[in-house]
């Protein structure tokens, strides 16, 4: 028989006297009940003392709250970590504020659904169990996919932290993509000298190993014991054991080159950046002609991505200033965003640079050997004042689209990740937890997850690093058993589970002493599922979804719900 | 119509639907009577056995609060339990039983009127419907 001491929080605010005095009243009769008493600091460290001094003192196993929301008291007993003498799940809420006192009118109705709560919640204390807490060692050991500036970024702070880090690129050097990139725009430093550094010091670390045209293969494992093989062009092969695995491996572009824009006046703001980067001589030149008058055609693919914006907006100002070109940026809308963008436009638009924002993509057409754009302004409010005009350039600037690395695919199958709507990698929670992966002890990062600029990856680097440090720093890793548990000997190996996880948590596994299905051999284990405790969130999706009901969630068992369901048989 | 407080299940996302019900209580919005909260970890964990045994057992109507599409802690809980649903659907109408007694809500933390508001309807439509003939 259970003994369970129940106490009212008596906090101002929380239920009125005479209420309280009442319930108390009601309690006194009810069986199992070992005391009744009002606290005023139920979560205050003070309070806590004299709780487990009662607690020991009357030998109860389950303690009943009356009072506010659950949620309250949850945070403070599960995760505080205040020392108590009853393990912290098997405290019971009754949440008769919330959803008696300040929902019922009247007085009588509110005592008649109070009594009908307390009875419910005193029948949930008697089938709760405890939970255990279980810890899991982390090396210091980290893989990083992608050998791009955010994958160097992340190597670095985290090598800087002491954890070993394993850098993996797929191609023969480092840097991938800033290759292309010569000038910041926030900034007057070299990028292809800044990256050098970067590379040197990184090649240069002792915590860090490099492996180039190496690629990943294989997965297995969950947080804390990853097994990554992976794979040389050679075909030699090496296991890797890591704690956790960051995921930055960039984005791919695509040129369109249908028609007009295949013409060889149609270049890329790539194309672009290196024309102007190694050009020394003050008369521009593309193909041996001389530039007078670049138009820069934006957001016909990226319209909503503010790299080509920023690029845009650099190029003309370099093109303006340094080679007294005439510069024409046909947009939708620009894109300042950014840090130091606005100022960027202000400066663009004083040294003449002609904006144009249009609806209806402008028509390019060729005159003679220079191309000509029609378009309709709209930046103006007015329709009348809305004038369709041409432009009659040397050269047409377009953006690139920005498209997943093709790798990224592949990876994301490997890795068990979710991918978004364009193919790009998706993170778990995209206002709270931007880098962690739906896998615990996955982390993406970069442009891998949405084409970004330079700045913007330095900063998401730093976001991984920091949490990586954060969950090895201890060195254990510890987590309550509030998992689901299959049941080897029901499990038909319907592979049901392992499909449906969000969060890639349950495995087949040979493990079965015996299974219902199977007559087994003496020495033979049966495969059934399993699912990872240091991997799983507790969800219970599983656990609804096994047709053979061989998973059990282990902190809201079938039981509890229909004790909470409160129906007349059981 | 017959006058009777139907009895209600809401199924409350611990994420959402649960947070919500808090809500409506700070809102001092009053809520129909004789309703049972359920508290479940994410609306996936609901199971369509639970749906037939609640209304096997006493409930007029149930009503499932999950996140909104989209919107799951656990990505697809909300969506699971919503094919569950419409599995149940099928089962009722084959025995002839209404299936506007099983419902989802999706809803965020913050509807604590919404809440409120749908267990209002769903307490009218229930009245509307006489109690459960399925009742034990």
């Amino acid at each position: 028989m259970a003994r369970i001491g129940i106490l009212i929080d008596a906090l101002q605010g929380s239920i009125h006297t005479s209420f309280r005095e009442r319930i108390a009243s009601y309690i006194k009769g009810l069986p199992d009940v070992a005391f009744c008493l009002e606290e005023e600091s139920l979560i205050s460290p003070e309070g806590f003392d004299r709780m487990s001094k009662r607690l020991e003192a009357e030998g109860v196993d389950r303690i009943l709250i009356i009072g506010g929301s659950p949620k309250l008291y949850e945070t403070s007993f599960q995760k505080l970590g205040h020392p108590l003498p009853l393990n912290p799940y098997l405290f019971t809420v009754a949440n008769i504020r919330e959803q008696v006192l300040w929902t019922m009118g009247d007085q009588e109705e509110a005592f008649d659904e109070a009594k009908m709560i307390i009875g419910k919640a005193l029948r949930i204390a008697s089938t709760c169990h405890p939970i255990e807490t279980q810890s899991l060692s982390l090396k210091p050991e980290v893989l990083v996919l992608g050998g791009g500036i955010t994958g160097i970024s992340i190597a670095q702070a985290l090598a800087k932290s002491r954890v070993h880090v394993t850098l993996l690129e797929k191609r023969d050097r480092l840097g991938g993509r800033i290759s292309e990139l010569r000038k910041f725009h926030n900034s007057s430093e070299e990028v292809q000298q800044w990256i050098e550094e970067k590379v040197f010091e990184v090649r240069n670390n002792p915590n860090i190993t490099i492996f180039t045209q190496m690629e990943l293969k294989r997965l297995n494992g969950h947080l804390g014991r990853f097994q990554a093989k992976i794979r040389a062009p050679d075909g030699t092969e090496t296991t890797l054991h890591v704690s956790a695995i960051v995921v930055a491996t960039g984005y791919e572009t695509q040129r369109e080159t249908e028609g007009i824009y295949g013409h060889e006046r149609v270049i890329t703001l790539s194309e672009m950046e290196k024309l102007l980067s190694e050009t020394k001589d003050p008369n521009l030149q593309w193909n041996g002609k001389p530039l007078e008058l670049v138009t820069f055609l934006l957001d016909e693919v990226n319209e909503d991505i503010k790299v080509d914006s920023i690029n845009a907006l650099k190029q003309s100002l370099l093109l303006q200033e340094t080679f007294q070109c005439q510069v024409a940026i046909l947009c939708k809308d620009v894109k300042v965003s950014t840090d130091g963008m606005e100022r960027l436009y202000r400066k663009a638009r004083e040294k003449g640079v002609l904006f144009c924002k249009y609806e209806d993509p402008p028509r390019l057409s060729m005159v003679d050997s220079q191309i000509q754009v029609d378009v309709k302004d709209t930046a103006a409010i007015h329709i009348k004042e809305q004038w369709p005009i041409s432009i009659l350039s040397d050269l047409i600037v377009i953006s690139e689209a920005f498209v997943p690395n093709p790798e990224t695919e592949r990876l994301s199958g490997l890795l068990m990740l979710h991918l978004g709507n364009r193919g790009f990698l998706m993170e778990d929670n995209p206002q709270l937890l931007r880098v962690r992966s739906n896998r615990r002890g996955i982390f993406v990062a970069g442009a891998c997850r949405f084409p970004q600029e330079v700045s913007e990856s330095l900063i998401e680097a730093r976001a991984v690093a920091q949490e990586v440090i954060s969950l090895l720093s201890e060195g254990t890793y510890t987590y309550d058993l509030t998992v689901a548990e299959v049941d080897p000997k029901k499990c038909a190996v319907c592979y049901t589970c392992p499909r449906l996880c969000p969060h890639s948590a349950i495995t087949v596994e040979p493990y079965a002493e015996r299974n219902i299905y199977t007559i087994s051999g003496p020495e033979i284990k049966w495969g059934a599922a399993k699912v990872d405790p240091a991997a799983c969130y507790g969800c219970g999706i599983c656990v609804a979804e096994c047709p053979a009901k061989a998973i059990t969630l282990r902190h809201v068992t079938d039981e509890q719900i229909y004790t909470q369901m409160n129906l007349s048989t059981s | 119509m017959v006058d009777f407080d139907p009895k209600i299940i809401a199924f409350c996302c611990d994420q959402s639907g649960y947070v919500a019900a808090d809500m409506a209580g700070t809102l001092k919005l009053k809520l129909p009577k004789n309703v049972e909260i359920v508290r479940v970890p994410c609306a996936g964990r609901i199971e369509t056995i639970y749906l037939l045994k609640a209304l096997e057992r006493g409930a007029d109507g149930i009503l499932i609060f999950a996140c909104y599409e989209d919107n799951c802690q656990f990505l697809r809980g909300n969506l699971r339990v919503k094919g569950r649903l419409s599995y149940a659907h099928r089962m009722l109408e084959k025995i002839g039983l209404e299936k506007e007694r099983l419902e989802i809500c999706h809803l965020a933390t913050n509807s604590g009127t919404k809440f409120a508001d749908t267990l209002h309807r769903k307490s009218e439509q229930l009245k509307k419907l006489g109690p459960n003939p399925a009742k034990t």
